[in-house]
């Protein structure tokens, strides 16, 4: 009896696991929709993406994507393949695509601050500049 | 008697050794120890500015320091005994390794005791370590330029 309880359990994770559509967040300082929409369409489309938050301000976009487990060995393989499509959508943007748990978290921070202007510029910069730290 | 009617009787008489046993107690506490690490990683993380990448420079420090003072204390061994391979293979193994040997060797004195047995086994993981650290970049480097994985 356990035994089946088990295996039902087992296999509910496992598929909800699978099935999981990626879950995008966005916060844009001048609330462009069309910006957004542009975004929300290339990141929907990478399937090994279980979250991701983007952060717009002035020609800056910082984006955060946590890599499903099971693809966490290709993890800067997508990290770069996404760092392109979005260079290529948005060539007026700094881009920054990152796929570090850090960088998540700063911005997810940020977010829920809300911050002014200045404070977000100035972040922005700050986790631009830890993104890029090697050791 | 010769070496090799010697072995069967070895093998008759030697008792048993619980192979399946000892790989689950390696399994579990290698990966407690790795669950540790991962908690320290986080830590480093969520109150320092660390990322994924940076952190485990410092988690590494910090989880050879823990095995080092556990040694010191006499309770790594007794972890040893029951992991085994598990307590070893982990970088923890490294600390315990080099305090392990320096305790030893006090009694020889502070320059050719401690000084130079500290790393009469600790010696041996770094050289090949560094040993196979280059076969693997050696390995991946090819990997990479045949367009198999990224960096």
């Amino acid at each position: 009896m356990t035994k089946r309880v088990w295996v039902v359990i087992g296999i509910t994770l496992l598929l909800s696991a699978c099935s999981n559509n990626p879950s995008t967040d966005f916060f844009h300082a001048q609330n462009d929709a069309k910006e957004i929409e542009t975004l929300e369409k290339i990141l929907e489309k990478e399937e090994s993406t279980s979250e991701s938050l983007s952060v717009f301000f002035d020609h800056q976009l910082v984006v955060a994507v946590q890599v499903q487990p099971l693809s966490k060995f290709q993890k800067s393989k997508i990290e770069k393949r996404l760092q392109k499509k979005v260079e290529k959508e948005f060539p007026n943007h700094e881009v920054l695509v990152s796929s570090d748990l850090k960088i998540m978290w700063e911005l997810k921070d940020l977010v829920k601050k809300d911050p002014n202007d200045k404070a977000l510029k100035k972040t922005l910069k700050d986790i631009q500049a830890l993104a890029k730290e090697e050791t | 008697m010769d070496a090799k009617s010697y072995q069967p009787i070895v093998d008759q008489i030697a008792p048993k050794r619980p192979v399946l046993r000892n790989c689950f107690a390696a399994f579990f506490v290698g990966g407690i120890f790795c669950a540790i690490g991962q908690i320290f990683s986080y830590l480093y993380m969520y109150f320092f500015n660390f990322t994924e990448r940076t952190a485990s420079n410092p988690t590494v420090a910090t989880m050879v320091f823990i095995a080092m003072l556990l040694t010191g204390f006499g309770l790594y061994k007794k972890i040893g005994q029951f992991a085994g391979a598990g307590s070893a293979v982990p970088v923890t193994g490294f600390g315990n390794a080099v305090i392990s040997a320096a305790i030893e060797h006090k009694s020889e004195g502070w320059v050719l005791g401690v000084g130079s047995n500290m790393f009469k086994l600790a010696g041996s993981v770094i050289v090949y370590g560094v040993f196979s650290a280059f076969v693997v970049a050696l390995i991946k480097t090819i990997l990479v330029k045949m367009g198999v994985i990224a960096w």
